[in-house]
């Protein structure tokens, strides 16, 4: 590679690495599973008719 | 492309490599099946084209990695250079793999809807929240990327673009990488919450990321330490290389320009000439070459040029530009900075006869002193340590194949039964949404729920509404849930009881009055069996499809102790309200409405304002 493309190389991953982390902890943090939180009301079942 | 281009140049070497890459990926997915069906099992299994789509996917994550993971290790260690000799048909299997991925997402969930498949892709996330990126967007991306870089991996491109600009083409697979990873990240671990699965994502990632920044750091280092210094002399700029009695024979080393740009001073017997540091083939190192044949040889494909005019030998026409090189007093090479017009001939520097035979360089480079050039034979040590080598990335896949495998989560569980063989008898009813209301045994009623056979429902016969039938179909159950896929027939019942008949016809509703309910929006086709998991962000544009083609959405609620109820959503005046609930399927929301309870039925009439996301 080229002396620029070396650096570029070089610059590109010392920013790519804690965008990629940050990017991966964003997505853990900010997860959410629809069925958590859920608030189910006590309605009659076949079961318990 | 010209006839002057051979489409492809195979060698004995090419073949056994991408012999192994395609036995890697049968024996990946093999292996992801394998341990899937093993895991998830009965009721609690995944539907193959699921499971086909995460094992194309996870395989090409995987392949992405590795070859991410060659470029540092070659220059962190010149042994891994084989693995890197035929990158370029590692990338493009990458892509055909990546390919097929995308094909079987774009096939089932993103087909067979109202819109077109395109449509879909662009518009099903329309909202920005880490629970709902638009992750199939940057998988898009990613693959157009990919794309673009598996089409010019052929060395008509690079001849057409030159060394460097293909170069910075293909430097866009970072840009591809990183996409992937929110794809993934935004995705898949949206939905999965293994914490081996996550480890082992993040694992990869950081990998990748640690190689890279180790591989940078050398190289900054290698350039510093290649710096010479430039003395002006007779007029012009030279810039010094150390004593020449130094060089080793047959051997290139590093000399760093102030510019940043590197050289190549190559020794070839007692001749020493200085040539530009990169390969025009692929922009490869050429002062981590040798001497083969008289020509300097790179690292990286084995192309050659002849050290004193940097021209490759006939019929090649590559030319390097040259540099003209003298010694001082001392016995030190000066090379001039002044670069001659590429392939120009510049008188190299002869040594005398006695003159050392590079002492300082061999001791560097004795432990490492065999030189791979993919179409030649390899030694006995390097074709150990490539196979090796080889060997153990296609095992760490494949471990960490397993581990996606087996770290899953249970799409929940769901009875299936797909023969069609079902035939149930009762009353034919429209509202909210067409079903077959029964009576149980013990005098309970239950409702079968239809749907079409793609991302529709049926439309039921007007004479039929109301009357008792038998109708057929593919039966889907799940918490309580029944579903009748491809549901027909629609015979007239001619044995169903006239009092049975007055029963199901006089079935109460039950007003339970206002309730606020916390769950997630889902199509009841999938949700109760037809794909597993049907829930969750990943089946996003699916249930959305679903649920705008026709099929009854539904909320459903987790309890505390994993119990799930449903309830299907209607309008105030209870009718389909498919379109205005569609925008939030797959989506953590609050929903308010009225319940009324209908045989075995729950019925949430909403008004769409009152649904809300959490």
């Amino acid at each position: 590679m080229t002396h620029g493309q070396r650096t570029a190389h070089r610059l590109l991953w010392l920013v790519l690495a804690p965008l990629l982390l940050l990017l991966i902890a964003a997505a853990l943090l900010g997860r959410t599973d629809p069925a958590e939180g859920s608030t189910p009301v006590a309605v009659p079942t076949r079961e318990t008719r | 492309m010209s006839h002057a281009f051979v489409t492809v140049q195979w060698n004995r070497r090419k073949y056994a490599y991408d012999a192994m890459l395609i036995g890697g990926i049968a024996a990946y997915l093999a292996v992801f099946e394998a341990v899937t069906r093993a895991v998830l099992t009965g009721p609690q299994a995944i539907t193959p084209e699921v499971l086909g789509m995460r094992a194309w996917g996870s395989c090409a994550f995987l392949m992405l990695t590795a070859i991410l993971c060659l470029g540092p290790l070659a220059r962190l260690n010149a042994r891994f250079l084989p693995l890197v000799y035929n990158r370029r048909h590692f990338g493009v299997i990458f892509f055909v793999v990546a390919a097929n991925h995308a094909r079987q997402v774009l096939g089932f969930y993103h087909a067979y809807g109202p819109v077109s498949t395109i449509d879909s892709l662009l518009t099903n996330d329309a909202v920005f929240t880490a629970a709902s990126a638009p992750f199939q967007l940057f998988g898009a991306a990613a693959l157009i990327i990919f794309l673009v870089m598996a089409a010019t991996s052929h060395d008509f491109w690079q001849k057409l673009l030159g060394a460097r600009q293909w170069k910075s083409l293909h430097m866009l697979v970072y840009a591809g990488y990183a996409l992937v990873v929110a794809h993934v990240a935004f995705g898949a671990l949206q939905f999965e919450t293994s914490p081996w699965l996550v480890v082992a994502f993040v694992a990869t990632v950081v990998l990748v990321v640690t190689l890279h920044l180790l591989a940078a750091r050398r190289s900054t280092a290698s350039d510093r330490a290649g710096v010479g210094q430039v003395i002006e002399l007779d007029g012009s700029s030279w810039i010094s290389a150390g004593p020449a009695a130094a060089f080793a024979v047959d051997r290139a080393r590093r000399l760093v320009m102030p510019t940043g740009e590197n050289l190549a001073v190559v020794r070839h017997g007692n001749q020493i000439s200085a040539v530009h540091g990169v390969c025009a083939h692929q922009g490869g190192p050429l002062a981590e070459g040798r001497v083969r044949n008289g020509c300097l040889t790179c690292p990286w494909h084995g192309w050659e040029y002849r050290p004193a005019d940097g021209q490759s030998p006939p019929p090649f026409t590559e030319k390097l530009p040259t540099h003209r090189v003298r010694l001082d007093a001392a016995g030190h090479l000066l090379v001039e900075l002044t670069a001659q017009p590429a392939g120009t001939a510049c008188e190299p520097v002869t040594l005398g006869a006695n003159a050392a035979s590079g002492a300082a360089d061999a001791a560097v480079s004795a432990a490492s002193d065999e030189f791979f050039v993919g179409y030649l034979s390899m030694s006995r040590s390097a074709a150990r340590f490539s196979l090796a080598a080889g060997s153990s990335v296609a095992a760490a896949v494949l471990l960490l194949g397993a581990v996606f495998a087996a770290s899953q989560r249970t799409p929940g569980e769901s009875l299936q039964n797909a023969d069609y063989g079902v035939r149930r008898t009762g009353l034919l009813l429209p509202s909210p949404y067409p079903h077959l209301r029964t009576l149980n045994a013990d005098g309970t009623f239950s409702t079968l729920i239809f749907t079409g056979w793609t991302k529709s429902n049926v439309d039921l016969p007007a004479t039929k509404i109301g009357h008792a039938v038998v109708a057929t179909g593919n039966l889907y159950e799940r918490a309580g849930l029944s579903m009748l896929e491809g549901a027909g027939g629609f015979d007239a019942a001619t044995d169903l009881p006239a009092p049975d008949v007055e029963r199901l016809l006089s079935v109460p509703s039950e007003d339970l009055g206002e309730v606020a309910l916390r769950g997630e929006i889902v199509d009841s086709k999938c949700y109760a069996g037809r794909m597993r998991p049907g829930v969750g962000h990943g089946h996003r544009a699916c249930a959305e499809l679903c649920i705008r083609g026709g099929i009854p959405p539904v909320l459903v609620t987790t309890g505390p102790d994993g119990r799930e109820t449903h309830y299907l959503l209607a309008s105030t005046a209870d009718g389909p309200v498919n379109e205005a609930v569609a925008p939030f399927a797959a989506e953590p929301v609050e929903v308010r409405g009225r319940l009324i309870r209908r045989g075995d039925l729950n019925v949430l009439q909403v008004d769409p304002a009152e649904i809300r996301r959490r």
